[in-house]
Parts: C-alpha cells; structure tokens; sequence
C-alpha cells in the first residue's frame, strides 16, 4: 500500500513536470503582466502547480490538452481571485490601494481578474489554431511595433494582403472578449 | 453567437490599432486585446527562464526525498528542448549539474534503453510500412496494368492513417505534390537556423513523397523566402518554379540547377524600395497545363499585374492588368481554357478578394466574382470552381459554382471557419481544412458530387500541440493528402486519403 503511494507520488511529479513545461511559459508571461512583483508571479505560478500534485487522483494528468489547459487557466484564475481578497482581508487600507500594491492594472477587481485570465485563455488557444503566417503578422505588428507596410516587407507579401490578413484576423480574435455590453460569454 | 462586426479595416487597420493605443481610461475590450497580444507574443527573457527554473525546482524539491521525480523531469525537459525555446534554461540549472547515484544513472539507462528500443521498433515497422506504400504508389502511377499489386500493398492502409510524419520545424510554408507523385518539394525551415534579424529562413527542397528520402535542395542565389511564396511544379514535372520577391526562379526539377531567373515588370524592379504600400513582390504563379507558359501575380508599387511568359524562350508574353488595388493567388484551369486570378477590389463594406476569369484565347475577363474569397479551387475538368467566401458572415460553406454562368450547383456547410479546400485531381472529392474555437481544427473530405462526408481527418494528437492542418495538396493518384500541421514546431503528414 505503501509502495503503491510511493509510485503514485513520483509519476505524478514526473507528469506534473511535463504539465509545467507545457502550460508555465505562458501563465508567467501572463502573470509578469498582471501582477507587479516577478515574485509575486512566481508565487502564484508555484500554488497552479502545487494544486495539480495536491489533486488526491490523478485525473489532471489524464485530461485531454485543451482540458488541462482549461483546468490549469480556470486555477490561475481561482489562485488570482484568492491573492487579491487574502490581502484585502489581511489590510486595513480600502481596496483601490490594494489593488495598486498587488496588481498592475487600477481596474482590478475579482471580476476583472476573473475576466483576465479567461479573455488570456482564449487567445492563447485560439492563437495556436491561426497560420504561421498570421501568427508572425501578429508578433511584428504588436511584439517588434511594426506598421502594416513594414511587415509586408519583411514577410515579402503585398501591403494590401497583410492589413488584409491582420484585420481580418483581429476581426476574429476580438470575438473572445467581452463586451462590456454582453456580461457574461458561454464560458 | 459570437458577433463579427468588421471592426477592423483592411485600408485603416494601422491606425485603427494606434488609436486604440493612445486612448486611455478603463481598458475597452479591443484595448485588452491589443495588450495580450503585445504580451502573449512576447519570447521569454533570461529572467522568465530563470523564474520557471526557480518555481519548478520549489515545485519538486518541496521533499528532499524526490530526487529521482526532478532527474525524471529533467530527461523529459531534455527531450523536448528543442520544441520549446524556454527549455534551454533547464540545461543550465543546478538540477543538471548535480551528481547521479550510481543506482540512478542505472535506472536512467535501463529506460533510454528502453526507449531506444521503442524506438527501434515503432520506426521498423513505419519503414515496412511506408515501403510498401511506395511500391504501390509507384506501381499504380507506373502501370495501369498492375492493379493487383496496388491493391496488394495499399492493404491494411486505411482512410486517414498517416503513411509518413515528419519530426518538427521551425516553419513549413508549402507542400506540393510533384505532377508524377513520386515526389513532394516544399519550403521548410530547420530549427535554430535564422538570420541576425530573428527570422527564420526557409529552403527550397524536394524529396521522396512518402518518405523524406534523397532530399534536393535548390538554391535561390541571394534570396531569402520569408512566410508564404508562390511555387509550383511545371506540370511535366521537369522543372519547379519559385517567386523571390521581384524575381522568379526557375530550376530543373533533378538536377537543381537554376535555369532561367524571369524579372519584376519594367520599372518596378527596385530592390529594397520600401513605400506606404510595402516592397513589391511576386505572389503566386502557375504554370498552363502544357507546360507552355508561366503566368505570375505582382503586386508592386505601380504595377499590380499577371505577368505571362513563353515558358521556353522566357519572353514575356502578355501582362494582364486591371488590379488596382493588388493581385492575389492566380491558377490556370486543368483543361488551360481559363486563368483565375484574385485580387483586391474595394467596394462599400471595404476591400474584398474577388476573382477574376479570363478567357487564355483572347486574354479578356469573362467572368468575375465579387466574393469576400477566402479560398478557390478548380474542378479538374474545369467546368467548375469550389469557392470558399466569407460573405456574409464566417468562411462556412463550400460553393461549386459553373464557371461561366456563376450559377451555384452545390453547396455543402461545415462548422467552424474553412481556411482552405483542394479539389482532388480525380474530381470525386473535396478537401477542406477547417478550425473551430474552442477546440481543433481538422480536414473533411466530401463527395464532390453528392456532398456526402467521406473522411474526417483528426489523427489523435491534432487536439494537443498541433491543433490543426493545413496546406493540404493532394497526389496526383488523388489517394494520400500532404499536409502540415499548425502550431508550434509544424510538422509535415502525407496521409491515405482514400
């Protein structure tokens, strides 16, 4: 019984090493963004991942990629939420200067933190389903600050077909988030 | 239902971003979108790396008892270095420069034994399988007269399985099928093989179609591919035609010499000229099905024209004008009688993609479709055109059209957005490539005459890393599909189609 624990242990660590590599790069990118400390993030990074060993079957492991990436995101999220009202609990100062220390952005609240993290979701997966060739549009447009007429030259493509590509790309991508309008998407 | 209002322009999308930049208050959601962007597509720094290796190793070592579970995560990092930039940090950390216990570098062993034993096995038996693909590739091409051994060595091959996988590359941007199906030529860039500027530099190569063997490599004197470029095989198969921003190259298929290097339209071979409208650039190409002329798109600074040239004197022969606003994908019919030409055609809801036809005995346009076009392809008896458009909401459907009459005769619906279709050479199907969010992108074939769903290509890992394919070409046999996976580190997949 014990033994059996033992093994359980180590493929779990060993699975949950390889979840890490997977789905951390992109949740510290994500978190340097949005909470203000490198620490900070780290930290938070840490609990994601403590949670997947904490899990007491090993039912992260055997998901699917897209439901593990989703398990993972929702965590992020829950984990955010959670920082934010432990110091606010912890704190005798009213929420905005809270929400200053902590995160980057003012606006903070567990809803907005909430909406973050599954807007970021989104366009991380839906970024993995777009072309190479949009995909290295985007990172010279926003990433290297390029106009439309500078990235068609370096991609060797027509001005027209890049602004054609990147609007209708954004066009696309701007669906994942919210309108202020709509409160809540499907998920 | 996600909405899909056309927030972004085509002719203002520059400025359109910048505005929302500049404007500050409670970030709208256009303006969340452009910070993610900005962030999400931002490469990990030394600091990020060393921020990864400091959480993983608080991760694992939070028991001094789990040593082997870090040495176990190491060789896993290990192994997929090469697919993740940020990986190369592992290399560095102290988890590897630590001393193994004896028992440990045995157990280490025993599994790298052990795989490379896995190893062994799993690609033999690919090798027994993909020769005897080849045979029966090679034989029905080869000989109608020996269906027995086709039939012979495509048993156990099943529509969808994948008779060839590449490893990962940095970049693929096309696959196309050689015109006798022994061969596929492509553009493809290695990993870690880059320029100064950071991007990657892909090579034109050709090689044995089901199984990546005696690779050529054909060498474009002083020019770089970047992304997409228009090539294409002469239909004889004798040479392979590529474009490199304001020139054409065309080499011999066998032997990789560079036979003749066809130029820019006059007054437009400015190299290094840079305007608002970006450096002109030859788009597509196509060769008449026999052989006799090359036609190509340019999109330049005051030429936007096809470009047709006697394919063996390499004069040019006729220049096709009337795209004001730029020139797109162009294709000659299989039967030759017609070239399709796309292009940029501004109208009231902003620039669209319409196409073209002309008729190659009098160069006049005979037909034009004003479609928001997203993707074309003929039918091999070229009476008829798929279409894919996205007028009016999302690229959705499929529509076969009559050439001539522009009259629907078909339409089949999917899910999801289609990227792409291919009309297979034997006419009975059509592929289209398609993705849906949330979740995966796949390939259908229909029945080009009934729009029956045949095959619904979604091998078991396109859900994970590989969310998707794309660039399909068809055999000439119409029975495998090459094609490319989507994502990170793309791979190359010649599957049964059939």
């Amino acid at each position: 019984m014990q033994r059996h624990v033992d093994i359980d242990g180590e493929t779990k660590k060993k699975a949950t090493a390889e979840l890490f590599r997977r789905h951390a790069p992109a949740m510290l990118t994500f978190l340097r963004q949005h909470m203000s400390s490198r620490e900070d993030a780290e930290d938070l990074l840490l609990e994601v991942f403590a949670a997947v060993l904490e899990q007491k079957q090993l039912n992260v492991i055997g998901m699917t990629e897209t439901e593990q990436r989703l398990w993972l995101w929702r965590v992020v999220r829950n984990k955010m939420i959670d920082v934010y009202r432990k110091n606010v609990r912890r704190s005798s100062t009213t929420l905005e200067h809270v929400a200053d220390e902590l995160f980057v952005e003012k606006e903070q609240t567990p809803e907005y933190v909430a909406l973050r993290t599954e807007e970021y979701a989104r366009l991380h997966a839906a970024l993995q389903q777009l072309s190479p060739l949009q995909r290295e549009i985007l990172t010279l447009r926003f990433v290297k600050n390029m106009r439309s007429a500078e990235v068609a030259s370096v991609l060797g493509k027509s001005d027209g077909a890049v602004r054609m590509i990147l609007s209708r790309t954004l066009n696309f991508l701007r669906t994942l988030y919210s309108d202020k309008n709509k409160d809540k998407e499907d998920r | 239902m996600p909405d899909r209002e056309d927030f972004y322009t085509p002719e203002n999308v520059d400025e359109e971003v910048e505005a929302l930049r500049h404007t500050s208050g409670t970030p709208t959601r256009d303006q969340r979108l452009l910070q993610d962007l900005s962030s999400i597509h931002r490469p990990l720094d030394r600091e990020d790396g060393r921020s990864l290796e400091r959480v993983l190793s608080r991760l694992l070592n939070n028991d001094a008892s789990d040593h082997q579970a870090q040495l176990d995560s190491m060789v896993l990092h290990h192994k997929n270095q090469k697919k993740e930039g940020w990986s190369s940090f592992m290399q560095n950390t102290g988890l590897t420069e630590q001393p193994m216990r004896p028992r440990q570098v045995i157990w280490q062993r025993l599994s790298v034994l052990a795989a490379t034993l896995m190893v062994v096995i799993v690609v033999g038996s690919m090798l027994v399988i993909v020769n005897r693909a080849r045979q029966g590739h090679t034989t029905t091409i080869g000989s109608t007269t020996s269906s027995q051994a086709t039939s012979t060595a495509l048993t156990g091959q099943k529509p969808g399985q994948i008779v060839y996988q590449s490893g990962s590359y940095s970049e693929i941007s096309h696959l196309r099928w050689s015109p006798d199906g022994k061969r596929i030529a492509g553009l493809t860039a290695p990993f870690g093989i880059s320029s100064s500027d950071g991007v990657t530099k892909d090579t034109l190569q050709s090689w044995d179609a089901l199984n990546h063997q005696h690779v050529l490599t054909y060498k474009v004197p002083g020019v770089s591919f970047y992304g997409d470029v228009g090539f294409a095989w002469s239909p004889d198969g004798k040479r392979l035609a590529i474009t490199g921003q304001q020139k054409i190259y065309v080499f011999d298929a066998q032997t990789t010499r560079l036979l003749t290097t066809l130029s820019a339209p006059s007054g437009e071979a400015h190299s290094g000229v840079s305007t608002s409208k970006g450096s002109p650039t030859f788009i597509s190409i196509s060769w008449s099905p026999d052989n006799r002329w090359l036609a190509a798109s340019y999109d330049g600074i005051s030429k936007n024209v096809v470009s047709i040239w006697d394919a063996k004197t390499n004069v040019l022969a006729k220049t096709l004008t009337g795209f004001q606003y730029g020139t797109e994908a162009i294709s000659w019919s299989p039967d030759g009688k017609f070239l399709a030409t796309s292009f940029h055609n501004p109208n009231a809801s902003g620039t669209i993609t319409a196409l073209k036809l002309w008729d190659t005995a009098t160069w006049k346009v005979v037909k034009q479709y004003n479609d928001l076009l997203v993707d074309f392809s003929w039918s091999p008896d070229g009476m008829q055109l798929a279409l894919v458009d996205s007028e009016p909401s999302l690229p959705t459907h499929v529509r076969i059209v009559n050439v001539l009459s522009g009259q629907t005769v078909r339409q089949f619906s999917q899910t999801g957005h289609i990227g792409e279709i291919s009309w297979s050479p034997d006419g009975s199907r059509i592929a289209v490539a398609y993705y849906e969010l949330p979740g995966k992108g796949n390939v259908i074939i229909w029945d080009a005459a009934r729009g029956q769903q045949l095959l619904r290509f979604a091998p078991s890992f396109i859900n994970q890393k590989q969310p998707g394919v794309s660039l399909l070409s068809w055999s000439p046999d119409s029975k495998y599909i090459a094609c490319q996976t989507m994502g990170d580190g793309p791979k190359m997949l010649v599957w049964v189609a059939q």
